[in-house]
């Protein structure tokens, strides 16, 4: 799309500004959210900034978005099933003693640790992705149904029963964790 | 619905609908394992909801990867990655390496210039779309329905001109041609009310604006011929509209400033006037020198020319002087380079190919050729300014010895009009300056934002566009009327009008004003230029500002290079989206890795908040670098948005560098230092073990105020001062010696202080010239009053006035109050210091150094900096000893921080180099170096200020709770009530306060007398309960004095920040909280303070600021709450704040 297309269909600085916006306001939720689905600080960064690289560069779409935040996570979906599948094929090799740092600062975070964050990020670990991500923007992000509908681009229906299954995988994980 | 159904609904059950929640109710009613599994389901949101919560938590404090950061290698590379793309994008237009808030400023000012938000790379820029902007353009859109024939329309007019006459005549004519609509002619009178001083109150042109259809006012609406926020235009309506679908509208007419004005995106009205600035000679001297006028086209070194001949042939003792700048052209905000270079815009875009050296020394050569004018004495630049918005006339400076001045011309209808054609030429300023100084509008005519009848307003206004007004004070903005009935007004000759018709076609707004950089230059000339003013020599001002100069006409230059390159804003963010990684939107970098073995290189991260002071962080850091080879400095540039929570704002960038500066010290110290904000803890490295443990810091160096800072609390300092900013009472010399009184002396008093107040306010033909003192600073507030009482509060404390129920107020303390609030109130030398503020044009007037004859001032930024004819005195004794030094500046190690050691020797380093600002720096031995000795300070000041800064840190010497009152007690004098009413109110808080500051002397020194109750006639019972004033409600009442507020009293009207006061005290105490709530009580209250120690004795409870909360009706509440949980009884005031 050409410069002259842009300004005529609609004003981009008022589009960037609204990613801007976006920005703003959900980077560290979503930074947590990539983190809780892909695992590590690092590679949740890195989704992170090139999620709202995407946004900046797909903003002509921002005026057909009915729901901006779930327009914003279902991108971020996206963006870790993306790198979880290409995990699955190649990986590089984890730099030892900045990754153990990094688990680190985040082990000894404890000014306002929960205190089974290790158990429930492990039990959330063994959920497949797209439970993961169901049950997390659910309970942890506070989204409606339909926001998580239309994260994950499924129907609202398929929300419901991927919730029940779940939580009901979850809390099994979570208990066996606990035995 | 099946079980297998209800329980995927139980799944989801906060979300559920309202048919899906009865059924799933229903049966959990009757399914204990549903329920049991709902209760499950709720457990397990709780635990997943808090598991995000710290997350987020963790990656807004560590939103980098500390593998990167602490490599070496990455060093470098990371400095440089943030904008590595606009760097490349430079490198690409073949312009030299910019620093990397260099880059931040090209970006900065590129985006900001498109008027748009966007974060490029951690740079948050602050836009002007807002919501409300656009909300207001669609309502000011709004077409009303046209009037039918046969409606009729009254609309109302303001006028303020002396005489309303014309607009009458006028309004018939329009009647006539418009029989529909007629218009009613609202003369100034009506909108005049007496203000509370008793005087006639000038309006706002919002408040007239407000009560008629349209009218007319002065100064285009504009503060200043810079474009107006759009905050700042409320009450009338944009006529863009209007003028664009109205064909019959002359805009081609106008001239070119008023054209400008018509073709913005937002016309607050039609121009009637403008005013340009002019350069008015003297033929008979310019005759006797035998030199020849000047022409249209002459230039800056004409005029520095004739002025030096002119000054040559002086004939008697005094002399000619050839030129004054007496319409203060050159001393108008950001004009200081005027008259060395004429336009800086032009000035530099003709040397676009130069380097930075080369500018430098173009620039030192003109100011040199400037100060050479000044030292021959061809110029009386510092002797007639005057401030061209409170000067009740301009400027006549013609005294038969002058050659030539400018003026901003205007009043040439008037009687005091005196530049008759046979004497007085005129001229247009000099080619080099027109472009320079934007030319001011005089009236316009407006539609008001709530009129119902804007179509039938506008064919008024046009009506009115089409005439002259014989009344108007300056020429008319159109072409075709200045033509035809103005230039053949008067008796003048050609040359006159010539000159006038060249000033008028100079361009209207200065656009250089949206570049940071640019601002930053001129910013940086004027304080050479000023320097040069005050003695230094061009060279050695112009050495000081090098690096800071240098670095900003780089950053200009690569601006313009991007604008030359892009023709539009979306071009150039298009492209640098384009430019590899990083990309435009990255997340902001943050060091968060321990501190690496000692071999390794650590990088830590400065915030710096402004970019002229980040460009001498960046040159600071890369000395600094050099003596600490494994340390690397990454300053980071964080911009505060306009109307961000500062704290707020702190607490972001906390959680996201090492180290970083501050504005203020991050808690207040002197006589009213505020307990230390317990979340400092939680953002703040503890910097005492860092100075205990570094034997080479020594803090007996820094001057005692700041040692007084880091001393205070012995194991707790999160932060380090590097500056400091004493008070003082600044004074215009020129209203000192228009009075015939002698300047302040150094040791004066505070009767020296109130005598000279008086002697120097001045009226002239019943308009108030200046006041005599201004509290510009506002020591009077915030618990301040009781300082213009210090010379009887100490006899108010020895007295041993021992009576048994009733004793007399001091009388000295009495008329001290007095002598105080009369100033204000009875001899207006002095505006009412708690409504000095609240009035627009009053506020706007203090804050003018020419409003007033002395006033209060931080020393830094606004005296030094200012004119030359700004002295500076301490304030009068005894203030001068107990009023705080104001420290400025500090610097912090965030808590996050995982290199505080290295951050640490950061801090030092700064507190030992010289910042290049106006504030004197906190360490003795840097100010020895780098402050005493600069072009900022002249010997007189220095022996003013050296043994300010050397003073002894004030203890508070009066009890709060003493003091407390009595500034209520002066508050309520100041809102009208009487001396004795106000005090006999504060009778019982003052009662109480005194009793506790007797028991605490005794604890303290046993032996020492005590302090007798002092009980002020009339006498009352001294009872908590009377404090309070029933409300309709049911207020519980404080007459548990364990659990009491006794400040603010009740009904008090507070502002600004201000501190709870009483007691908080029951058996059990777990913790005691403060809410404030609307005027209905009932509704909900809001928590502000709490405090986990009993308050015993009456002490600080808690400090609301209340500059927050709208105006109006509120309730405090204190709330003792047991080990138990249990909420003990309350105690609740009702209060009003009026900000």
């Amino acid at each position: 799309m050409t410069l002259q297309t842009i300004s005529s269909a609609n004003p981009p600085d008022e589009l960037t500004s609204q990613v801007v916006a976006l920005y703003a306001q959900y980077q560290t939720a979503t930074c947590a959210y990539l983190y809780s689905l892909v695992g590590e600080w690092e590679l949740a960064n890195d989704l992170n900034q090139e999620l709202y690289l995407r946004l900046f560069r797909t903003r002509l779409q921002l005026p057909g978005i009915e729901n901006p935040r779930a327009w914003v996570y279902q991108i971020a979906t996206n963006l870790a099933l993306n790198a979880i599948k290409r995990r699955q094929h190649f990986a590089w090799l984890p730099w030892h003693q900045a990754s153990n740092e990094a688990h680190l600062v985040w082990q000894h975070d404890l000014e306002s640790a929960t205190a089974d964050r290790e158990q429930l990020e492990q039990a959330l670990a063994q959920l497949p992705t797209d439970y993961c991500a169901a049950l997390l923007l659910y309970s942890g992000h506070g989204f409606s149904i339909r926001e998580i509908a239309t994260a994950l681009q499924i129907s609202e229906g398929a929300v419901k029963v991927r919730l029940h299954r779940a939580r009901a995988l979850f809390a099994e994980v979570y208990e066996e964790s606990e035995r | 619905m099946n079980h297998a159904q209800l329980q995927t609904l139980l799944a989801a059950y906060s979300q559920l609908n309202e048919s899906e929640r009865r059924l799933v109710d229903a049966h959990v009613l009757h399914c204990a394992d549903c329920a049991a599994q709902l209760r499950a389901y709720q457990q397990m949101d709780r635990r997943l909801g808090r598991l995000v919560d710290d997350q987020i938590s963790y990656a807004t404090r560590h939103v980098i990867s500390p593998a990167l950061a602490r490599q070496p290698a990455f060093v470098t590379a990371k400095r440089r990655t943030r904008l590595a793309w606009l760097d490349n994008l430079l490198e690409q237009l073949h312009h030299p390496s910019l620093s990397n808030w260099q880059l931040a400023g090209v970006a900065a000012m590129t985006v900001v210039l498109a008027g748009f938000l966007i974060t490029l790379t951690g740079l948050q820029l602050r836009g002007v779309v807002t919501t409300i902007d656009t909300l207001l353009d669609k309502a000011e859109q709004t077409q009303p329905t046209p009037i039918s024939s046969t409606d009729k329309v009254t609309i109302t007019f303001a006028c303020h001109h002396s005489s309303c006459e014309w607009f009458k005549a006028q309004a018939q004519a329009f009647h006539q041609q418009h029989p529909n609509i007629e218009v009613q002619i609202k003369e100034k009178d009506k909108f005049i009310s007496l203000g509370a001083d008793g005087r006639p109150k000038e309006p706002d042109y919002q408040e007239v604006a407000a009560m008629v259809d349209s009218g007319e006012w002065w100064h285009a609406l504009y503060g200043s011929p810079a474009p107006m926020p759009r905050t700042e235009r409320g009450g009338v309506r944009n006529l863009r509209q209007f003028i664009q679908t109205d064909p019959t509208f002359p805009a081609a007419d106008f001239f070119p400033a008023a054209q400008q004005y018509v073709s913005s995106e937002f016309v607050g009205g039609i121009p009637v006037n403008i005013i340009p600035p002019l350069v008015v000679f003297d033929k008979t001297l310019f005759d006797a020198a035998g030199i020849a006028y000047p022409s249209l086209d002459w230039q800056l070194a004409d005029l520095y020319g004739m002025a030096h001949q002119i000054t040559s042939k002086k004939p008697g003792k005094d002399g000619y002087v050839g030129f004054a700048d007496g319409a203060e052209l050159a001393s108008y905000p950001g004009q200081g380079s005027l008259l060395v270079v004429g336009d800086l815009v032009s000035f530099l875009q003709q040397r676009q190919g130069a380097t930075p050296a080369q500018i430098m020394q173009a620039l030192a050569e003109a100011i040199q050729r400037y100060r050479d004018l000044i030292d021959f004495g061809a110029t009386q630049q510092a002797e007639l300014r005057i401030d061209i918005d409170s000067a009740t006339s301009l400027p006549r400076v013609s005294n038969q010895t002058l050659a030539m001045w400018t003026e901003l011309f205007a009043g040439e209808s008037t009687a005091e009009y005196r530049y008759p054609s046979s004497r007085y030429g005129f001229a247009a300023l000099p080619q080099e300056m027109r472009s320079g100084f934007p030319l001011f509008l005089g009236n316009v005519y407006y539609i008001s934002a709530q009129s119902q009848h804007p179509q039938e307003s506008w064919r008024w206004l046009r009506f009115l566009a089409d005439q002259v007004n014989p009344h108007d004070v300056a020429p008319p903005a159109r072409r075709s009327s200045a033509e035809s009935q103005y230039f053949n007004r008067r008796g003048w000759d050609v040359g006159q009008v010539a000159a006038l018709r060249a000033a008028l076609q100079q361009p209207g707004v200065n656009v250089e004003d949206n570049s940071m950089a640019f601002s930053a230059i001129r910013g940086t000339i004027n304080t050479v230029i000023e320097s040069v003013l005050k003695g230094q020599s061009v060279a050695e001002a112009m050495e000081r500002m090098r690096p800071r100069l240098e670095n900003e006409i780089a950053t200009w230059q690569a601006e313009q290079l991007i604008q030359e390159t892009f023709p539009t804003v979306e071009a150039f963010v298009t492209t640098a989206a384009t430019m590899g990684t990083p990309t435009p939107l990255a997340t902001t970098l943050t060091v968060a890795s321990p501190t690496p073995p000692a071999n390794d290189l650590t990088l830590i991260s400065f915030a710096c908040h402004e970019t002229w002071a980040c460009a001498m962080y960046e040159n600071l850091a890369r000395e600094f670098e050099r003596q600490h080879p494994h340390i690397a400095i990454d300053t980071v540039y964080t911009e505060m948005p306009l109307n961000t929570d500062r704290v707020e704002f702190f607490r972001q960038t906390t959680a996201q560098v090492d180290t970083g500066i501050w504005f203020d010290p991050v808690e207040e110290v002197g006589p009213w230092t505020k307990p230390v904000n317990e979340e400092l803890a939680r953002m703040l490295t503890n910097l005492a073990p860092l100075m205990a443990n570094d034997s080479s810091f020594d803090v007996t160096d820094f001057y005692p105020v700041a040692r007084a800072y880091l001393e205070r609390k012995g194991d707790t300092a999160w932060s380090l001062p590097i500056q400091i900013m004493p008070m003082v009472i600044a004074y215009n010399r020129q209203a000192f010696r228009k009075n015939d009184v002698p300047y302040p002396a150094s040791d004066w008093t505070l009767a020296d202080f109130y005598a000279t107040a008086r002697q120097v306010t001045r009226y002239e033909g019943g308009q108030r010239e200046w006041f005599g003192f201004v509290d510009r600073r506002q020591i009077g507030l915030s618990n301040g009053h009781h300082l213009f009482l210090l010379d009887q509060l100490d006899p108010l404390l020895q007295a041993q006035t021992t009576v048994t129920g009733t004793a007399t107020f001091p009388r000295a303390l009495v008329d001290a109050i007095r002598r105080y609030t009369d100033l204000a109130l009875k001899e207006g030398a002095m505006p009412n210091p708690t409504t000095l503020f609240e009035d627009e044009a009053l506020a706007k007037f203090a804050h003018k150094a020419s409003g007033a004859a002395m006033w209060t001032a931080l020393l830094g930024h606004d005296t030094l900096n200012s004119v030359s004819s700004i002295g500076i005195a301490p304030l009068p004794q005894p203030l001068d000893r107990r009023y705080p030094l104001w420290l400025g500046s500090s610097v912090y190690i965030s808590k996050q921080s995982r290199h505080p050691q290295e951050s640490w020797l950061w801090l030092k380093f700064l507190s030992e180099h010289d910042l290049q600002t106006n504030d004197i720096p906190a360490r003795r031995s840097t100010a020895e170096r780098h402050y005493w000795s600069t072009p900022f300070v002249d010997e007189e000041t220095a022996a003013i200020l050296r043994p300010l800064v050397e003073q002894p840190i004030v203890s508070e010497p009066y009890p709060e709770v003493l003091i407390a009152p009595l500034n209520t007690a002066i508050d309520k004098i100041f809102a009208g009530t009487s001396v004795e009413t106000a005090l006999a109110d504060a009778q019982p808080a003052i009662n109480l306060g005194l009793g506790t500051w007797r028991k605490q002397q005794q604890t303290v020194n046993p032996t020492s007398t005590p302090i007798a109750v002092i009980v002020m006639v009339p006498t009352r019972t001294p009872n908590i309960s009377t404090l309070s004033v029933p409300r309709p409600t049911a207020i519980p009442d404080c007459s548990d004095s364990n659990i009491a507020i006794l400040e603010p009293a009740a009904e008090a009207v507070i502002s600004g920040v201000v501190s709870v006061v009483g007691t908080a005290n029951r058996e059990g105490f777990q913790f005691y909280k403060l809410e404030y709530a609307g005027d209905d009580p009932e509704v909900s209250f809001t928590y502000f303070a709490e405090g986990t120690t009993p308050v015993l004795e009456i002490g600080q409870l808690g400090m609301l600021d209340t500059t927050a909360l709208a105006n109006g009706d509120y309730h405090l509440r204190l709330t003792v709450v047991d080990k138990n949980g249990n909420f003990l009884a309350q105690c609740r005031v009702p209060v009003t704040v009026k900000n």
